[in-house]
């Protein structure tokens, strides 16, 4: 500000301004009421999974909203969109403000970028429940939410944030608003790729992709949107409020910057080490763990600069709960990113994957990570933006020792529950057999789930601790706010550079491009661009998008990625509307439809998954947990009909020890014949072939359902359920899809030449009569 | 034509122009951080600090309007 050089007309020119601090209050409010809220429904759901019953004792239309796996999307959600959300808003408007030493740019755009925020919120949340889902990790609200966020964020936020950079009266951009600007951009690219999908009605579409390709671009996604929502936003609130609350600067502005930039080039690439072993072909695999690796060394060159921040401010923490909240915040994103390079290690991984490990993971640095800066940071702001003093520190420092002992009796069991399960999934007996059923290592971790209920509960109190301390601080604020309003001058748009260095070879017989990158290399170029919030959004963005292309495109355009397996053929219409339930139901939540090429999955749960297998499936369902076996080869498995009814009807009489809630209501609902069409043609859009006529589908739905029927009451099942006959259950339609999952890989390729809707009831005989043995059963 | 173009392109190389553009970038940008004047990244460093704005003048409330007010 200093540099700024005003001609006399403009220095006359004097602008007034007042920060709006209104729109942090709503924001900081609304970020203690989700986060009650959020943490709130992690207490419900691992109650859930500890006591499955529950559902039990409410009607079951009711009770299939109170699933695990319906309210687990809702947890995640509501923790990152909700919580994290709010939090990150706060920390933009309050800070951005005060580095571009201006007010928002449109403080009408501000209270719509709330408002729409908001209701975005609510509508996910009863939307989820219904199971209205696009069934892909952190990304399943339906499109018209999709589209929603993309304009709240992108218009309402995106661009009153940029406007307010290029109103600024700050000359430099200092940091955080490095770490602002990469949000919105690689959020808002993210968000369009990942949602792509065709729609068949208000609440439901269908991915574009598919398989490995949908694969592939959900991790990309799931990944990078930890990243850039779940981090680098955090990291840019990190570097201005822990050197207000420290009250000196930042340690190294050079490491920051470093910091920074590394983590835009390396976070991209790292997604596919979410798929180690799986379908994704080995190169995009190795990949990803390569570029997880190097994500080590620029994480805790900021974590290493956040703690030496408070390089002779120490005394300051054991006095400051501010201070207390933050320290202890950064050593969990020092905790979190040494241990995700870690478990992106694939021989880790093959280990941790599917187990709670990855759980305990996530929970140290959402709880310890995200929670415990924004705790910190809404200590900081109360009396700020209340003006008044915060109504007890002493209740501060407890939700801070409440918290931490928490966050420790969280994770510490569910680190040792997901090495349980890893190991015993792995154990073999001298002869080669499996040393432990599926689930013997779930009834061996249901002990740790329990602590986990205790911790959840004290973190959730923490919670409460600080919305009552900020009610009463708020209750404490003078009766009208005073709001100072600056009286400046306009800042100058035209500005005097410094002179560009000169090469020193000049005069020197070296050719003039020598000289020319000698100039270059003086590096004044980029303190010219940190001024030029446009040119350098454009940096960033072609860096993530140069670097999501390379990745992503071979496997979309290269065939020998996914080679197909003739045998593998469209999912009929009466699976297509079965897997429209496992989608809605959220069973990829609990369940996995990819085994690994391991001898004890193999043995588990049959021959390991093939890139080939998942070509219909829009969207692709692998999952990433195992609270339930993989089932991948569950139609090789089980193809009993009345066994899969008898299990939706009463889990844990069928499996002994199954945490599974009943899913009656599957039963009792009748199936919707005439929607099956619109579902049908959906997959011919996306690729798959019919040869019947699609204004059949809901017939030819109707005589699969029929065989399946028939066979389930030739094994004793009922004809009648709940006053119509079974063949109309819903649950009729997702046994069928059930049965059909992972049989097509053994088929005969002689006998895959019918298009599959023509005849279904063939097909499945095939199976069972061609698939090889299965070595090992398991309990289901 | 379009598909002949895809196709005869060779994608198994994308890795490893990725991880060169990476290299010579991070290099390019670790070089110009550390290129920085020391009091240079201070006065950068030092921006959460400083909340004076240009030429404050007094507040509607009368009272002074630079932002120090507020507590820290």
């Amino acid at each position: 500000m200093s540099q700024t050089s005003l001609t006399a007309s403009e220095s006359e020119a004097l602008e007034q301004f007042s920060y709006d601090d209104a729109i942090v209050r709503l924001f900081v409010t609304a970020t203690i009421f989700w986060g009650f809220v959020g943490t709130s429904i992690g207490v419900l759901v691992s109650v859930l999974l500890v006591m499955p019953s529950i559902s039990d004792m409410f009607r079951s239309d009711i009770g299939a909203m109170l699933s695990f796996a319906r309210l687990r999307p809702l947890h995640t959600n509501a923790a990152i969109f909700a919580f994290a959300g709010n939090a990150i808003f706060a920390a933009v408007y309050y800070s951005t403000q005060r580095l571009c030493k201006c007010s928002m740019w449109s403080w009408t755009l501000g209270r719509l970028h709330f408002w729409g925020w908001q209701a975005i919120i609510v509508v996910a949340a009863v939307t989820l429940p219904m199971g209205i889902t696009q069934g892909k990790e952190y990304a399943e609200m339906e499109w018209p939410i999709d589209l929603a966020i993309a304009v709240v964020w992108t218009l309402f936020f995106g661009v009153n944030f940029m406007m307010t950079l290029l109103t600024r009266r700050e000359r430099h951009l200092y940091v955080s608003l490095w770490f602002y600007i990469a949000t919105i951009v690689t959020v808002t690219i993210l968000h369009v790729f990942n949602n792509l999908v065709f729609p068949t009605g208000w609440s439901k579409s269908y991915s574009l992709f598919a398989g490995v390709q949908d694969a592939l671009m959900q991790w990309w996604y799931g990944h990078n949107f930890i990243a850039f929502f779940m981090t680098i936003p955090f990291l840019g609130l990190m570097y201005y409020f822990l050197p207000k609350a420290a009250d000196r600067p930042v340690y190294s502005y050079k490491l920051s910057i470093i910091h920074f930039w590394s983590l835009v080039f390396i976070y991209i690439w790292a997604g596919p080490h979410h798929l180690h072993y799986t379908a994704l072909p080995e190169w995009a695999s190795t990949l990803g763990m390569l570029f997880g690796v190097m994500l080590w060394m620029p994480s805790w060159g900021g974590m290493i600069n956040g703690i030496l921040t408070l390089r002779g401010a120490w005394h300051k923490v054991t006095t400051d709960p501010v201070l207390k909240f933050f320290v202890v915040g950064i050593t969990f994103y020092g905790i979190a990113t040494f241990e995700g390079p870690m478990l992106s290690i694939k021989s880790v991984n093959a280990l941790s994957h599917y187990t709670d490990w990855t759980i305990a993971h996530a929970h140290s640095a959402a709880l310890g990570w995200n929670g415990f800066m924004t705790f910190g940071m809404i200590y900081w702001l109360l009396p700020r933006l209340y003006q008044t003093k915060l109504w007890s520190t002493k209740m501060a420092e407890w939700h801070f020792w409440i918290g931490t002992i928490a966050i420790l009796l969280y994770i510490i069991p569910i680190y040792a529950a997901g090495i349980t399960q890893g190991l015993m999934w792995r154990s073999l007996k001298p002869n080669g057999d499996l040393m432990y059923s599926f689930l013997d290592s779930l009834q061996q971790i249901i002990p740790f789930w329990w602590t986990r209920v205790g911790a959840g509960s004290l973190y959730v109190f923490g919670v409460l601790m600080l919305a009552f301390n900020a009610l009463m601080t708020w209750m404490s604020r003078p009766s009208k706010y005073d709001v100072p309003v600056y009286s400046v001058p306009r800042f100058s748009k035209t500005y005097d550079d410094p002179e560009i260095p000169k090469s020193g070879l000049a005069g020197t017989p070296v050719l003039e491009l020598a000289a020319k990158l000698d100039a270059l290399s003086k590096f004044d170029w980029h303190r010219r661009w940190e001024r030029l919030p446009v040119r350098f959004t454009i940096a960033i963005m072609l860096a993530v998008l140069f670097a999501s292309a390379l990745e992503l495109l071979p496997i979309f355009l290269i065939q020998s990625n996914i080679p197909t397996i003739a045998t593998v053929k469209p999912y009929t219409p009466l699976e297509l509307a079965g897997r429209d339930i496992y989608v809605a139901e959220g069973c990829y939540n609990c369940h996995s439809q990819m085994i690994r090429p391991m001898v004890a999955e193999k043995l588990m749960f049959g021959e390991f998954s093939k890139p080939g297998e998942s070509i219909y499936d829009h969207p692709f369902q692998w999952g990433s947990r195992r609270i339930g076996p993989d089932l991948a080869r569950i139609g090789v498995r089980q193809q009993s009909g009345l066994w899969h009814w008898k299990h939706f009807e009463h889990p844990s009489v069928i499996s002994e020890g199954s945490v599974m809630p009943n899913y009656r209501h599957l039963l009792e609902e009748r199936l919707n014949y005439q929607e099956i069409e619109k579902r049908v043609r959906a997959a011919q859009f996306l690729g798959a072939t019919y040869a019947f006529d699609l204004k059949d589908s809901a017939d030819v739905a109707r005589k699969q359902a029929e065989k399946v029927t028939a066979e389930i009451i030739t094994q004793g099942g009922p004809v009648e359920y709940n006053g119509h006959l079974t063949k109309d259950s819903t649950v009729i339609a997702l046994i069928a899809y059930l049965q059909r999952v992972g049989t097509d890989l053994f088929k005969p390729e002689e006998s895959a030449a019918p298009a599959p809707a023509q005849a279904p009831e063939a097909r499945n005989t095939e199976a069972r009569n061609t698939e090889a043995p299965m070595a090992v059963s398991i309990s289901q | 034509m379009l598909k002949d173009v895809v196709s005869w392109i060779d994608y198994s190389f994308f890795d490893e122009i990725a991880l060169i553009i990476f290299a010579v970038c991070f290099l390019a940008i670790v070089a110009w951080a550390l290129s920085l004047r020391k009091e240079t990244t201070h006065k950068y460093g030092s921006i959460p600090l400083n909340e004076d704005v240009v030429d404050p003048k007094p507040s509607q409330s009368n009272q002074s309007t630079n932002s120090g007010r507020n507590p820290r």
